[in-house]
This record gives structure tokens, sequence and C-alpha cells, in this order.
């Protein structure tokens, strides 16, 4: 054997002093180790003859370790001073060689049985006396050894004997050394040679002191745990040792075996696996070994640590590697150089340090056995040397995900829960281009440490036309971990091998862009391991849980766009507008891909601005195309393309034709729509994710077809094709919308599911009539649809459209119709357009489409129109509050109704004639109108006119004062609501209640009863009940002194009536505002919103609202102490509402001119409009004011003094208050009453009085109780 | 091939006595006969049982009559003292060291820096001499287990004679095994290269004492 050979077979370092011998003789072997202690150390190879360059192995004689024993001991008690050096036997080709490792000697000089020895090249001899002498001197020089130096130990006290005699036995059981006084400790440390004359060396205290750390702190070991790979400062485990070496470095040990976990080893000839630690047991204790022998004790801020993560166990140790000794040398194996002679000579001795000089190498070893990275040393002067062991290598056959991935955070930690729960298969489904793949590698990235065993993608090439096998798949994953392993033929043994490769193994499986269930079924890896499996079709598996990837939120659409642009942009421009992002996301469908392509294009055109870009992409025919394909691998069209042309042509063209609905829908219109029976085409597109689906119960749901989706389709159908299938699409929402129409009408439940049907429906609706409306001109089908689509949905669009909308709508079916010439449904529409701007506010725009209705319907002989339209004429001069002109028109319809025998219309005639006479202040005509409508409604048993008429009838009351018989009303109004299911009226009625007790005073049952109806209002989306709702809280509020609540609810219908284009309902709630305001005492507030109130007002011709604004204008003026001012008001009120006949105004406003006079102290001229006041009012038995205008009359003669006929009018006012049950009158006019009262010295009457005042007062919450409580404290 | 580099070029060696205690500077023994023998000595050391023995007499006996046969003596002053014939004996060691100096042999004492310490650290505190120290009793310890230590090195020293009278009394101080190698080496290294010159002043110790003194030390 070439010596070449055995020194590798002896893993002996090359370029290394080695000699070798026959013969295993003490004294030979002795002075040669001598030899080499003295010079630079070096290996001697017993067992061995050399002649030449050819070794020829002899071996040792080594029963029961003789050899090695005599050897070990006759150098221990030959060399002195005593040191280490390392004897082993080591088997080569069956015989028993000894090795001897001999480091470079740190004492100089050794003697081998009191004889000094010297080698050069090959030869041994005695030192001569000048080498002696230079030896010695030489060893002056050098400074003493820190681990020689004297340890302040006390060596009774701080000693730790327990550790002494252990060591003691590690040592005789390898006989390495005799002791001729085993039980006495002080001669064992020196003999050990850490003690001498009483003093303990530094050295004996690192290894025998009790707590060496006290006295050298940087003897203590840290050890860390961290969860991650990353430095941070979270740690899981964090150990502090000390104590005496060898202690300590199997507490560190053991800490190192504990936080690391043991893994399963694939064996690879056979399929079988076993446990082991993940670093190898030996490397570990090699290493931290070599750190405690080797490494500098004698700086204070030195030390050893180590810190274990996911992925490297680092063990670090302050000091450098010895002169001579690099990173590169250790790893082929090294001269062995010992740093602190002492301490390692006590840890050979003890059986700790087996191998110099070779332990690095059996380090690499071990790592290599068990297929882990090569371990890595560094080491500098000032940071010391680090030895890192690597966990075995993760198989990662998976990209990264891309760089400006944009947070999916909510799916990313939903998904990163359900692997931290029980679930480990996971299925990703989406649209091509959603970023299926891009969030599972985020994902897999993010689960690494879960996996520590490899992560493995394939792609399944679900959308290729040869998709993966299950074979080739199971194939690649075996190969990923065992490249040469031979795939067997047969599939079922493939999968055996499969299974067996991630038996108890903890990796990752991607299968990206898988085709279906069954393809991914046989791939079902081990518990252990997790599955990923991405696919544009639905995976159903057992223990899956499915995520459908739907296309970004907004804000991360907006910063995908934002990163990439930014990253690749070459402009300077670096802001830009966010809207812009918005549109450009929105334009993109908010598809990762299309985003991604986008910003792309976008960052490499210098010359088109983003503001360009996103008007650019508005045109649909082109937007695809300019989304381009720069920087994805495959354009939007392209990944589409993908899905599509795996679909039979069949199914081709269904997704073509259901690309052309705008919104989602439902299979049923699918099916018509497409025809595509048992919409058996849509559920295969689902299956490619080229629809997307939400369930809402079973076996029903709704399907979409992306945006980007819709544009791709769209480009490849003609418009000849495309123009069928949208009239199929209209004709199928026309009829939905009747239905839902039909519907509403059926009243009770089915009002929420007609109006929530519609609402469903509403963009495909919307769009229906768009393409209904754009081709009426060339499309007679299109025509016919266009006219019919505003009578089919009459209720619900009134409820549902925005008046403007409706009036487009009309608008069209109008041309249609005229085109066609059908006058009687164009009477209808004019009818309808008149009722739309009426909503608007806009009456005499009304009138005059009503009147062309009316000529036209007086044309065609339809006297039912006829009706329709004089009746409508009739509220619009009512609305204009013209009611002689009212009653003239319902007059008149009344008459034709009566003619034409159409008893429901003759009821509405009758309803509006009483409306009519009620604006007139004639309740009990007004009243008789109602009954008479009542019992007609009754006769013909039209439920929904008997509950109006009966709501018609309580407002009469009410304006009587009647509250209590108007509450009758109303409930039996609520009560047929309710009967027939029409939630819109019962809104109405609970509102009208809700106003009678705030009459009442019971302010707070009102609250209960407004707040029932805008709950009402609000579930159906009435959105002007929700606004008259509000407003009547706010008044209701208002009445309790909460004046800022009051404000908020008013403020809040003022947006609504806005919103609706309710300019009658804006000028309310601006005129409410006011009140509150100036209850609020910020009068110059409240006559901001009444002066505003007034401008709206005098715009649409309100002129009873005018009334109430100049009314109010007055108060606030008073209130700011201008009575004069408030006098002009109050005059210009009472000229209008004399003018509009408004009789209640009249007496009101009256009654506060007299109040005006009385702050003016002109009392005579009150009393005079008090007076007048009470003449009207009392004749149209607006009892509210009578008592009112009692109040002020008695004000007046309290003023001059004339108490018995203040008290006798309050006693009127009383009587009246007391009648109507409104106790809110009742206590005002108690106070008064007992002022007067106190005035006439009738002090325990008045107080009396003002008690029971202030109770009720308290009770209705007025504001007022507070001033009763001043005057009954005085 | 071991080659033996060191021989001396007389046939007739000096002999020197080592005296000391042996326990615990065993090691420091094993250099310093390793150093004697390699420089051309003949050591009669008892820890290394090269004291010529009279099996007709007592051990105590061999190693005074060694002091009295060698040619010259390095004595070392540990500061365990050793064992005599009975507790209140004298030491072996002490009497080999007092032989020495009554003889006038050629000697080179070392002495331990905790018994040179010890001593000025009672001289200071007020317990000088062997008198003033007669009071102290010391607990047997590895540092010092006997406080006649410090009689023996006085003796060393020859404290009790007034200094010009103070003859031999060369004793070098000590504290690791290094410091006495060297003195070792320096004193005999040399002494062996100068082999005639100390065969000519062998009679004259007077003469060989001078020539020491000029190489340095201190008394």
């Amino acid at each position: 054997m070439k010596i070449k050979i055995l020194k590798e077979a002896l893993l002996l370092p090359e370029n290394q002093n080695c000699e070798f011998e026959s013969q295993c003789k003490e004294h030979i072997i002795g002075e040669i180790v001598c030899g080499f202690l003295n010079t630079t150390g070096g290996y001697l190879v017993c067992g061995v003859k050399v002649v030449n360059d050819e070794a020829t192995l002899l071996g040792v004689d080594n029963r029961d370790f003789v050899a090695v024993n005599s050897v070990q001991q006759a150098l221990q008690e030959g060399l002195s001073p005593k040191t280490l050096v390392s004897i082993q036997d080591q088997k080569i080709e069956g015989k028993t060689l000894l090795v001897i490792k001999v480091p470079a000697g740190r004492d100089l000089p050794y003697a081998f049985r009191n004889v000094i020895y010297l080698r050069e090249g090959q030869s041994t001899y005695r030192a001569d006396v000048g080498a002696i002498r230079e030896m010695v001197l030489r060893e002056q020089v050098e400074p003493e050894r820190w681990e020689r130096r004297y340890s302040s130990a006390d060596l009774e006290l701080d000693i730790d004997k327990d550790e002494i005699r252990k060591a003691v036995k590690d040592i005789q059981r390898l006989r390495r050394a005799e002791f001729k006084d085993a039980e006495n400790p002080y001669a064992i440390l020196e003999y050990l040679a850490v003690a001498k004359y009483g003093r303990l060396t530094n050295g004996g205290d690192v290894l025998f002191g009790m707590n060496p750390a006290i006295r050298s702190p940087q003897i203590r070991v840290r050890a860390a745990c961290f969860p991650t790979d990353k430095a941070s400062s979270t740690f899981q485990d964090m150990k502090s040792f000390e104590g005496p070496l060898v202690p300590i470095l199997n507490e560190t040990r053991n800490f190192i075996i504990r936080n690391t976990p043991t893994i399963a080893i694939f064996s690879k000839n056979k399929l079988q696996r076993r446990d082991e630690s993940i670093y190898p047991p030996d490397a570990i204790r090699e290493g931290l070994i070599n750190a405690f022998a080797h490494r500098d004790y004698a700086d204070f801020s030195g030390g050893i640590s180590v810190h274990i993560y996911p992925r490297r166990l680092e063990i670090w140790n302050s000091g450098s590697l010895p002169p001579g000794i690099t990173p590169e040398l250790l790893i082929k194996g090294h001269k062995s150089v010992l740093v602190n002679p002492d301490i390692s000579h006590v840890l050979y001795l003890r059986g700790f340090m087996e191998k110099l000089g070779r332990g690095s190498v059996l380090i690499m070893e071990g790592c290599k056995k068990l297929g882990l990275p090569q371990p890595e040393w560094t080491s500098g002067e000032k940071t010391g040397v680090t030895l890192t062991f690597f966990a075995p290598e993760i198989t990662i056959q998976m990209p990264s995900p891309p760089q400006d991935f944009t947070d999916r955070d909510e799916e990313l930690r939903e998904l990163q829960a359900k692997f931290a729960g029980s679930t480990n298969i996971i299925g990703l489904r989406g649209i091509g281009g959603v970023g299926k793949t891009a969030l599972a590698l985020k994902l897999a990235e993010s689960l690494r440490d879960s996996y520590p065993d490899g992560q493995v993608m394939v792609d399944m090439r679900g959308t290729s036309g040869n998709p993966t096998t299950p074979t080739e798949a199971m194939a690649s994953v075996i190969h990923a971990y065992h490249p040469a392993e031979k795939i067997p033929e047969k599939e079922t043994d493939v999968k055996i091998m499969y299974l067996r490769v991630l038996e108890d193994k903890h990796a990752l499986l991607l299968l990206d862009n898988a085709l279906d269930d069954k393809q991914v079924l046989k791939l079902f890896p081990p518990k252990n391991c997790g599955l990923l499996v991405t696919s544009r079709k639905i995976i159903k598996l057992p223990g899956l849980y499915r995520m459908d990837l739907d296309v970004l939120k907004e804000a991360e659409a907006k910063e995908l766009l934002q990163k990439v642009w930014s990253s690749t942009s070459a402009s300077s421009e670096r802001y830009v507008a966010d809207p812009t992002w918005s549109d450009i996301a929105r334009l993109c469908g908010f598809l990762p891909l299309a985003l991604r392509a986008a910003a792309s294009y976008l960052a490499n055109s210098e010359d088109i601005s983003p503001t360009k870009y996103a008007e650019e992409l508005k045109d649909e025919r082109t937007r695809l195309e300019l989304i381009g394909n720069e920087g994805v691998e495959l354009n939007v069209d392209a990944s589409f393309n993908l899905s599509f042309q795996r679909l039979p042509l069949e199914t081709q063209q269904i997704f073509l034709n259901a690309s052309i609905f705008p919104a989602d829908f439902d299979a049923k219109a699918e099916e018509q729509v497409c025809q595509d029976e048992g919409h058996k085409g849509l559920s295969e597109l689902l299956r490619w994710s080229l629809v997307d689906y939400k369930p809402l119960g079973p076996d029903h749901g709704r399907y979409k077809v992306h945006d980007l989706a819709r544009l791709f389709a769209s480009a490849r159908q003609s418009d000849e094709s495309k123009a069928i299938v949208r009239e199929r699409h209209a004709e199928y929402y026309r009829e939905l919308l009747s239905a839902a129409n039909n519907l509403y009408l059926k009243g009770r439940s089915y009002i929420k599911a007609g109006l929530s049907l519609f609402d469903r429906e509403k963009a495909n609706i919307m769009a229906g009539q768009a393409w209904a409306s754009e081709n009426s001109e060339t499309n007679s089908s299109a025509a016919i649809l266009c006219m019919s689509y505003p009578d089919a949905g009459f209720y619900v669009l009134d409820l549902r459209l925005h008046p403007r909308e409706k009036i487009d709508w009309l608008e069209t079916a109008l041309a249609a119709v005229r085109q066609i010439r059908d006058r009687s449904m164009e009477g209808k529409y004019l009818g309808n357009l008149g009722r739309a701007h009426s909503d608007l506010g806009e009456t005499r725009k009304a009138i005059r489409y009503y009147e062309q209705a009316l000529t036209i319907d007086r044309d065609i002989e339809d006297r039912r129109g006829e009706g329709a339209d004089l009746g409508n004429l009739g509220r619009a001069y009512s609305d204009l509050d013209e009611p002689r002109k009212a009653i003239e028109y319902n007059e008149q319809a009344l008459t034709i109704d009566r003619d034409i025998e159409d008893r429901r219309g003759e009821g509405a005639d009758l309803g509006n004639l009483g409306r009519a006479y009620s604006d007139l202040g004639e309740p009990r005509k007004a009243i008789e109108y109602n009954e008479q409508a009542l019992a007609l409604a009754r006769q013909i048993g039209d439920r929904r006119g008997e509950g109006a008429d009966l709501g018609n009838l309580g407002r009469a009351y009410s304006d009587l004062g009647e509250t209590r018989k108007a509450i009758k009303y109303y409930k039996q109004a609520l009560k047929i609501s309710r009967e027939i299911g029409d939630l819109w009226s019962e809104g109405n009625r609970l509102g009208n209640l809700g106003r009678a007790h705030s009459d009442l005073g019971e302010t707070r049952k009102a609250i209960e009863y407004h707040e029932q109806a805008l709950k009402i209002s609000r579930e159906i989306g009435d959105r002007r009940g929700e606004g008259n709702r509000l407003a009547n809280l706010g008044r209701a509020y208002s009445d309790l002194g909460e004046m800022r609540k009051a404000i908020k609810y008013n403020e809040q219908a003022l947006r609504i009536s806005h919103e609706i284009g309710d300019r009658r309902g804006e000028g309310k709630r601006l005129h409410n505002l006011g009140r509150a305001y100036s209850d609020l005492g910020e009068t110059r507030k409240a006559i901001k919103y009444n002066e505003q109130a007034l401008a709206l007002a005098r715009q649409i011709e309100d002129r009873r609202s005018e009334v109430a604004d100049l009314g109010n204008l007055g108060i606030a003026y008073r209130n700011l102490g201008d009575a004069k001012m408030a006098i002009d008001y109050h005059e210009q009120a009472i000229a209008i509402a004399r003018d509009i006949e408004d009789k209640q105004n009249e007496g009101e406003e009256l009654c506060n001119l007299g109040k005006a006079y009385l702050d003016l102290n002109e009392t005579n001229k009150a009393i005079e409009y008090c007076t007048e006041s009470l003449d009207i009012v009392h004749k149209i038995e607006y009892r509210k004011i009578e008592g009112d205008s009692f109040c002020t009359l008695g004000n007046a003669y309290s003023n001059l003094g004339q108490m018995d006929k203040a008290i006798d009018l309050y006693d009127q006012a009383l009587k009246i208050f007391k009648k109507m049950e409104y106790r809110r009158g009742v206590g005002e006019a108690q106070f008064k009453k007992s002022q007067a009262l106190y005035k006439l010295g009738r002090r325990k009457e008045a107080a009396y009085l003002a008690n029971q005042a202030l109770q009720i007062l308290q009770q209705v919450e007025s504001p007022q109780a507070e001033k009763v409580l001043e005057m009954l404290a005085k | 091939v071991v080659a033996d580099g060191g021989k001396m070029k007389d046939s007739r060696k000096l002999t020197i006595m080592v005296s000391s205690t042996v326990y615990g500077i065993e090691d420091l023994l094993d250099q310093i006969y390793t150093h004697l023998t390699a420089y051309g000595y003949e050591v009669w050391m008892s820890h290394k049982g090269t004291v010529p023995v009279d099996s007709s007499c007592t051990a105590f006996k061999s190693c005074l009559d060694a002091v009295d046969k060698c040619d010259l003596f390095l004595g070392l002053i540990t500061p365990q003292y050793g064992s005599g014939k009975d507790r209140r004996e004298r030491s072996i060691t002490h009497q080999e060291i007092l032989r020495a100096i009554k003889l006038k042999k050629p000697r080179w004492i070392l002495a331990h820096d905790h018994v040179v310490f010890a001593r000025s650290l009672l001289e200071n505190m007020g317990y000088k001499g062997k008198k003033g120290r007669k009071t102290l009793s010391i607990k047997k310890s590895q540092i010092m287990d006997d406080l006649r230590v410090i009689d023996m090195y006085e003796d060393a020293i020859i404290s009790q004679k007034p200094l010009r009278h103070r003859n031999g009394n060369w004793v070098q101080k000590y504290d690791k095994n290094n410091d006495a190698i060297l003195f070792t080496t320096a004193q005999f290294s040399r002494f062996q290269e100068a082999d005639v010159f100390v065969q000519e002043n062998f009679e004259d110790m007077e003469r060989v004492n001078k020539a020491l003194k000029d190489r340095g030390g201190h008394s």
C-alpha cells in the first residue's frame, strides 16, 4: 500500500510530520513522541513497515487494548512535563495500527524518561546542552498562559470534589493514568498539573471549580434557540450555563439535542427510514469540545455561545484559530496545536478529546454521512471562531414568489391559520391570472419551517393539451429527493415508492395548475405532508380546504400597480394621482395578471402618462390589447385562451354568450339567454373558473364572468350574434322585472321578495332596458321591449328608480310608442312622466305632461285615461296650493269615473277631494269625502283604497284636534296595511301614528312608532319614506328639547331628500332645521336655514311651505327681539295663506302676529289679532291654535292687569288642550295661569298649579319645566 | 533511530545532591533531574531513588551521608516542610541543608515564593525570627504546612550571622517551575561547560562561591 493511500485511510493530514514504526516499543515511541513535542508535533503510526514509499501493514498486538494502554501509560508516566498525546488503534485491512498524535508542545523542553529528545526530518536525537538551554530561554520569553496562571479560587472551598471524583473515574476507566492517591483531591489536581503549591490554576478552576464564572465570567456558555432563521430578539429557549467545564459541556450538548428536532432519514437502497438527530451528535460534541478546548479564556469579554436556528446551528467561541490554522486546513485535517494544553490534557485523559487535529474532519464526515451540507468555520481576530452546522438541505424545487407580490394578507393569514390547524391540503381555485400560483408560492415560502424536508412544485399542465399524468407527477416528486432513483413501470409501484419517499417526511407539495380531482387524487401524500393545489377548475378532495381566489381588492390592486410601476419605471414622474390608479385598477378588473402587465406597459412607455393610459383603457374594444403582455409570461388574452381552447366548441359558444351579462346572474337566466339547457355549459365554465360562482343556498347561486374575460369573449363574437343574445337578455329581464312587480303587488312578504329580486337583477334589468333603448330606432323588437320596460315594473320602479332614471326610461319608451303611434300608451307614459316630474317637485312641468296626456286621451276618447289625467292635474294643483283648482279637476275626474263606473278611480277622486278640502281648512267636508271614499272602497273590496281612506280620515280628525279619533283611524289603516302586506303604506301609517302621539305629548311613544316606520322604510329601500321618518324623529326630539339630536336627524333626512330629488321634502327639512336652531337659541343660523327653505319653497311654488317658512322667520326675528321684522314676516305669511285659502296657517300666523304685537306692548293690537285668529281656528276646529290663541289672549289681559279675565282665558285654553290631551299645551297654560294667580296674591293656588304644570312639563320633557322651577324657587 | 547527542566529554561526573521535600513538586523534580543529567551530572535525588543507600543504616543517615559525599548541593525549600523522625525533630531536608551549610558544600538553594513571602509578612507583623514565631502555629495546608520552612529558609540565608559573615548564602526565590528550570539551566549548564574550571577550584569553596556570586542572584 502506498503511504499516501495509508495516510488517507487513517485520515492523516498530508504534509505533516509522520513516522512509521513496525514495532510497538514503548521507549522508541516515547523518544519519537518527545521529539515531536519539542519540535512541531507529528504523527506516529505503529504496526507499519515502510520501505521507500511502500507501506506494509503488520499490525500490533492489540488484545484487550494492551498495546494502547501500555503505550498510553508509558507516555503518561515517562513524559515530563505531562502533556496531551493521543493514542488510538485503528483497523486497516484487518490489522490494528496504533496512531499516536502529538501536538507541538507548549511547555518546552519535554523529556521522556528524563531525556530530552529532538526531531529533525526522520530522525530523533538527544538534545545537547545548547539546544536545551535555547529551549529553556525561549520558553521564558513566552508570556504565561491564562490557564496556567493562579486562580483566586480557594482550594478548600471552591473546588467541585464531585467533579474531581468523576474525572478520576473517567481516567481510571480509560486507564490513561494511575493515581498514587486517588482519594486526595489536591494530589489529583497536582497530578493533572492544574494546582501547585496550594493554588489552583485558572485551567484547574475552569475544569474543577465549583463555579468558576464567579471569578471569570467569560466562562459562561450562552445557548439560545430561535424560532426563525433570521437573527431576532425573540427566542424560544435561552439558557446560560455555568459550572465546571465538563458538566456545562454536557448541558450545552443536551440543550442542542433538545432543541434540534430528530428527523426521519430515508435510506436510499431500500425504501426504509430511520429517525436520527438532525445534526450528528458526535459532530456536535466534537464541535463543542473544540470550542471549550481552544477558546480564548483570557479575554473577559470572550465566551462560548450556541445559537440554534431552525435551519442551522452555530457554535461560537472567542479567540481565533491557532496560528497557521485556517478554515481551509480545518476541512482537510491539520496538525494539532493546543491553545490550552492543560485543559485539553485533562479533557483527553477523561476521554473527551480523542482525535487531535482531526475533530474538524470528523465533524465534516458526520455531516456528510447524514447528508447535511458541509459545515463552515469562520474565524477572525476579533470575531472569534464560529462553527456552523446546516440543517439538511431542503429540497426546494419551488421558485420564489414574485418580488412585488402584493399582500393578499387576509387570504395568506387564513391559509396559514388552516395549516396551523388541522388542515394540510389547500386548494386554490380561480380564474387565470388571478394569482393562484403566486399566492401558493408565497404561502409555501412562509411554511418552510413547518416543512423542513422540502418543498416540491409539480406543473400539472391542467390547461395544456397533455396534462401531467399522475405517474409523471409522482416521478418528479421521487426524483426531487432521489435523483437517481429508477421509476418502476407500473403505476401502483410508483405510488408505493412515492408514498415511501414521503412517509414521515415533512414536505410540502405544490401541484400547480391541476386539471381536475382525478389527476390530483392519485397524488395524495401521507398525512405529514402538506399539499397545495392550484387550479382553474374546482377540485374536490377529502379534507381539502378550498379557497376561491377572487380578484384583488381595490387597495391591493392599486398597491400592486404602484409597486410594479415604480420598480420598473424609467419615468421621472414619481407621483401619480390616486384616482388614476383606481381607474386603471378597475379597468384591469383588479386581476393581478392584467395589473402587472398594465403597470409594466406603463412603466416602459415614457410618452404615455398614467392618466392618459387610464383614459385609453376605457375603450373596451382595445382594452385587452392595451394592457399588453409586458412583464408577464402570458398576457391576459393568452391566459384566458388557455382555458378557452380547452373547451368544447359548444361550451365556447356558451361562454361567448354568457359574456353579455354585464353583472352576475343566475343559472335560469343563463339557460334562457345562452340557450344552455340545464346550464351544463355554464357548469363546465365554472369548472374552468371562466365564470365565478357564489352559492346563495343549495343549488342556487350567482355566476359572474370576469370583466376582462367578458372583453376577451366579446372580441371573439360577431355583432350579429351579440345582438341576438342581447335581445334574449333584454327580453328575459323585462319578464323578470314584470315578475318582480307582480310579487310586489301580491303584498306581504312578497313585497320584499319582489324588491329584492329587482335589487339583485338591477344591473341586468338596466342593461336590458339600455340595450332596448339604444336599439329601439333600428330594431322593432328592441322598440317593443323599450316600450314595455317602464310599465312592466311600475310599482317597483317607483320605489327603486330615481325620478330622473324613470324619466329617461319613460322618454325613450315614449319615443318608441310615438314611433308605432300607440296613442293610448303615449297618453299613459305622458301621465307617468308627469308623475316623475312631480316627484322632483317640478309641478309645472308635471302639469304640462298631464295636459298633453289629457289631450291625447280626450282625442282617442280614452275616458279612463282622461279620468286619471284629471285626477293627476287635481293633485298637481293641490301641490301648488291651489285647492279650488284642485277641487275643480278632481270633480271632473269624479264625474268621468262615475260615468265609466271606474269605482276604484272614483274612490281615488273622492280621496283627493277630501285632501283638497282639508287644505281649504274645511275638515268636516274633507271627512265627508273621505267617508264616501271609504264606503266605496269597502263596497268594492279595495283594501288598499280602504286603508288609504282611513289614513286620510285620520289626518282630517287630527286637523280637528281629535287626536284620539285620528289614532283610531290610523290604527285601522295600519291593520289593513299589515293584512295586505303593504309595507310601504305600513310605514306611512306608523309615521302618522307617531305624529299623533307627538300631538298628545307622548313623545317617547311617537319615537317608537317613527323608529318602527324607519326600519320598514329602510328594509324596502323606500328612500322617500326614510327621509320622512327621519324628519319625524327630528321633530320628536325637538319636542323633547334634544335639539342636537333633532338637527342630526333632520340633516340625515335633508341628505336623502337631496339624493332622491325630493325638493318639497328638502324644503321641509330646511324648515325643520331652522326651527331647531331657533329653539337652540342659534337664531342667526335659524334664519339662514329658513331663508334657504323659503327660497326653495318659492322656487317650487310650494306656497303652503312658504307660509310656514315666513312664519318661522317671523318667530326667529321675534326671538332676536326684532318684533317689527317679525310682524312683517307674519303679515306676509298671512297674505299668502289667505291667497291659497290656507285657513290653518292663516289662523296660526294671526296668533303669531298677536304675540309679536304683545312684545311691542301694543296689547290692544295683540288682542285684536288673537281674536281674529280665534274666529278662524274655531271655525275650522283647528284646536291646537285655538288653545294657543286663548293663551296669548290671556297673556295680553295679564299685561293689562286684568287678571281675572286672563285666568278665564287660560282656563279656556286648558279646556281645549285637555280635551285634545295636548299635554304640553296643558302644562304651559297651567304655568301661565299660576303666574296670573300669583300676581293676584293667590299664592297657594299658584304654587299648587305650578306644581301640576311642572309635573306635566317634566313628563313631556319640555324645556319649559325649568322656567317653572325657577318660578317655584321664587 | 535515536542518536546520542549529548555525551559527557569526561568520564568522571560531578555528583549533585538535590535535596527537597517531594510532595507536590514531583514534576519539577523530574525536570530538574532531566536537566542536570543532560548537563552531565550524576544526580542524587531521593525522588528518583538515586541517592546512594547504605543498607546498614537508616534512610535519614543515608541522605545525610550523601550530602557529605556529593560534589555539589542543590536544595529546594518548598512550602512543605517534610518529615523528620518525629514531629518535633527537624525534617530530613532541613537537616540536609544545615549539613551542607556546615560542610560549606558548593551549594545552590531554591526557595519557593510562599516561604520568602511568609517570612517577610510575619516580620512585618512583628514576628521576627524563630523566636518571634514561636508563639505562632499554622494550620496545615497546601499553601504551607509548617512554619519551620521559614526557619529552614533563614538557616539557608544564614540570617543569624551578620551580613558580612554570610558566605554561601545564595538562595534563589522561585515561583513557577519555569523559574526553577531557568535557574538550574543557567547555573549548571555553564558548570558543565567549564568543567575544568570547576575541577581547578574544587578545593577552594570561597572561590567557587565568589564565582557564583559574580553570575548574579542575591542573598
